[in-house]
């Protein structure tokens, strides 16, 4: 389990009072989302290949121990050298004792929500060596501090005038909010880079147990530059991110572009089976694997729960959640945020310190509608509630108030009573001076409607009778 | 205990309780494989233009010729017109046809293999050329993706690190889909290859696309329908 402490609440506060981020964040989810429906449209066989993938993922999780050995065994026989990290820190270990071993001085690294989940930049640089994200949203919050606020797209909350800003402080150079001579600009920088670079970090979206290779799924060639050019190579990698062998691929990709960004495919896949330098003389001399669990066996466990580790982080459920896209990803304040972050926040950072991600949501069920893969987020959300409620952490007002609510809704009579009573009340009380959980002065509470559902049923029964 | 002995006892004890999920009694593999086959092209020059139509909208072009020597004769014009003296180029076979067909009628172009230079050289040398010409093994119609297997080409530095690209590729290797790429593929040369749909492209910026941000910005690819 990560110690990572977060604090959910001061961020959301601090996320709805910028108008700027909600407006991006709108915009951006709301255009992927039209894409992706568009081009998921267009595929007769969409459904039928999401319960096949959850099928596939199903088996997968149910045997990981053997996929994994499998996988170990196989790997090990293409010259992969195979190591396992128990969390973060023995991962960061391995990967430093690497970095001794071949002098590493600069590193190149390929979007990788893995190495986010360990803080694996920080400890690098802490420790003198030049990391450099390569992907053009990734070296962007890089530059900027922040981490990503999207699964797929790091920067979604920055506008172009804040990049050319950017760029124009941290890389010196004249202002412009072009995003074709930001992204020159960016190519220039990270091309000397990924030439220099003695070592790269990627992440893995697929590996497969059956021949011992891996893949790495891209748009912008970022990770095969980084796949190809430095002499050492190390793939950090959830243990959760097994296919039985490659013929189940087409299956996973027929669904990972069109969900995370609406396209049909994605620019790059590229596979990886062992070094490639003295058989082909350029490429790693080197390929090392870090299988991570960092609390993913304790996911594992939970035999409701463990249906979040088919996630293939494409992102969709984030862009149709109506509360990241109010809030953004770093009001989740931790990698994974959305949907799915609600449900692994808990999972991995302990129900204590994660007790307010599930309430995170509307339930409104559109991002299990999305899911390529079939989580069943909503059902998931729920139960994750009930272990906050079940575990005491609910606060007395919420206990106090739900336990009023289920004496009140189940007898009619005082249902009635006690809302003509609120109704009466509020004229008395702004409502800007009702201090509910949930409201502050940045989301006031909207009050409750004068009439309320009853008086208007019977008015619409009526006026339809006298049509 | 080793990392490695903890993970795995942690994952066995999990699974020992079994999933809450319920089995599925229907199984989908008939009706998906239906589903699938109902969208496969069978027929070459709707293969063709399939693949000539998806590449557009993945911002790539493509021209089909009739012979390696129309492929270098196309090949050639493009190369005038864009006024490069200095062309990458791998050496499989298609390739080094079209190149010694090229180099026959055009003694001012210099050919850089990429195979024959070692591997620092390689590395310096391709990523100072803008212009690439390269093969690939196969294409899937539907999505106008190329297949690149490292065991054929044994270099992909031509492929990523000059700005325009021009793919050879016979259109008897057009297959209908990913699923039928799959099948026919040789496994141990799966190993190492890298699928390849359109120029590099980003849209971190604003959702704003825009091609070539680490690898090439432009793609031509040539089907040869001998
Ligand atoms: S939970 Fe589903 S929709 Fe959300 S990121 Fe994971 S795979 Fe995509």
């Amino acid at each position: 389990m990560s110690t990572d402490k977060i604090n959910i609440k001061d961020h959301i506060i601090e996320a709805l009072s910028d108008a700027d981020l909600r407006k991006a964040v709108y915009k951006a989810t709301a255009s992927t989302s039209v894409s992706r429906l568009n081009t998921t449209e267009a595929i007769p066989y969409w459904e039928e290949c999401r319960v096949k993938t959850h099928c596939i993922k199903k088996d997968v999780i149910e045997n990981l121990d053997k996929y994994l050995e499998l996988f170990e065994k196989n790997a090990k026989n293409n010259g992969i050298n195979i190591h396992w990290a128990i969390d973060g820190n023995d991962a960061k270990n391995i990967l430093s004792e690497i970095a001794k071993k071949n002098n590493v001085k600069t590193i190149v690294k390929s979007k990788s929500l893995t190495t986010e989940e360990i803080h694996l930049n920080e400890f690098l640089i802490g420790n003198n060596i030049d990391t450099v994200e390569t992907d053009l949203g990734e070296y962007i919050v890089q530059l900027n501090d922040q981490v990503p606020s999207h699964l797929v797209a790091p920067a979604l909350h920055l506008s172009r005038t804040d990049i050319g800003k950017l760029f124009k402080d941290k890389l010196n150079v004249p202002f412009t909010d072009v995003p074709e001579e930001l992204l020159l600009i960016a190519r220039k920088k990270l091309r000397e880079k990924f030439l220099s670079a003695e070592m790269s970090i990627t992440g893995v979206n697929f590996a497969f147990a059956e021949n011992g290779s891996f893949c790495v799924v891209e748009n912008e060639a970022n990770a095969h530059l980084s796949l190809s050019l430095p002499q050492v190579h190390v793939a950090v990698m959830g243990i959760e991110k097994l296919l039985p062998s490659i013929d189940e691929l087409p299956y996973f990709l027929k669904l990972l572009a069109p969900s995370a960004t609406g396209q049909k495919s994605s620019s790059y896949v590229n596979f990886i089976g062992g070094p490639s330098l003295q058989k082909y003389n350029e490429g790693p001399k080197e390929v090392h694997v870090i299988l991570l669990d960092n609390g993913r066996s304790k996911i594992l466990a939970d035999p409701k729960l463990r249906e979040t580790l088919y996630c293939i982080r494409c992102g969709a459920c984030l862009n149709v959640c109506p509360v990241y896209q109010q809030i953004g990803g770093h009001a989740y304040d931790w990698t994974y945020m959305g949907p799915i972050g609600i449900t692994l926040i808990p999972q991995y950072l302990g129900e204590i310190e994660g007790k307010d991600a599930p309430f995170l949501s509307s339930l409104c069920g559109a991002c299990a509608d999305v899911c390529p893969v079939k989580i069943k987020l909503p059902q998931h959300i729920l139960e994750l509630r009930k272990n906050v409620v079940q575990k005491n952490k609910s606060k007395i007002f919420e206990k106090f108030a739900m336990k009023t609510w289920i004496a009140v809704s189940t007898h009619p009579k005082l249902y009635r009573l006690f809302s003509w009573k609120i109704k009466k009340l509020q004229s008395f009380i702004p409502v800007e001076y009702l201090k509910l959980p949930g409201y502050h002065k940045k989301r006031s509470f909207p009050g409750i409607d004068k009439k309320g559902f009853r008086e208007q049923y019977y008015q619409m029964k009526k006026n339809n009778n006298e049509q | 205990m080793s990392s490695r002995e903890k993970i795995l006892s942690q994952v066995k004890s999990a699974l020992r309780t079994k999933s809450h999920e319920e089995e599925s009694k229907i199984t989908i593999d008939e009706l998906l494989k239906s589903k699938i086959n109902l969208t496969v092209k069978t027929n070459k020059n709707d293969l063709i233009s399939q693949f000539q139509t998806e590449i557009k909208k993945v911002n790539g072009d493509s021209i089909v010729v009739k012979s390696n020597l129309e492929a270098s004769n196309k090949i050639n014009e493009i190369l005038i017109e864009a006024k490069e003296n200095q062309i990458a180029i791998t050496d499989q076979n298609i390739c080094t046809e079209v190149r010694l067909n090229i180099q026959k009628g055009n003694s001012n172009l210099q050919f850089i293999i990429a195979n024959n230079l070692d591997s620092k050289e390689r590395k310096e040398k391709i990523s100072q050329l803008k212009t690439a010409i390269v093969q690939a093994d196969y294409a899937v119609s539907e999505i106008a993706q190329l297949v690149f297997l490292y065991d054929n080409s044994k270099t992909s530095y031509p492929h990523f690190l000059c700005d325009f690209v021009i793919a050879l590729v016979k259109v008897s290797n057009l297959m209908p889909n990913q699923f039928t790429l799959f099948e026919k593929i040789d496994k141990v040369k799966a190993l190492n290859m890298v699928l390849v749909t359109g120029p590099s492209r980003t849209a971190d910026i604003e959702k704003v696309l825009v091609l070539g941000a680490h690898g090439p910005r432009k793609l031509i690819v040539i089907l040869i329908d001998e």
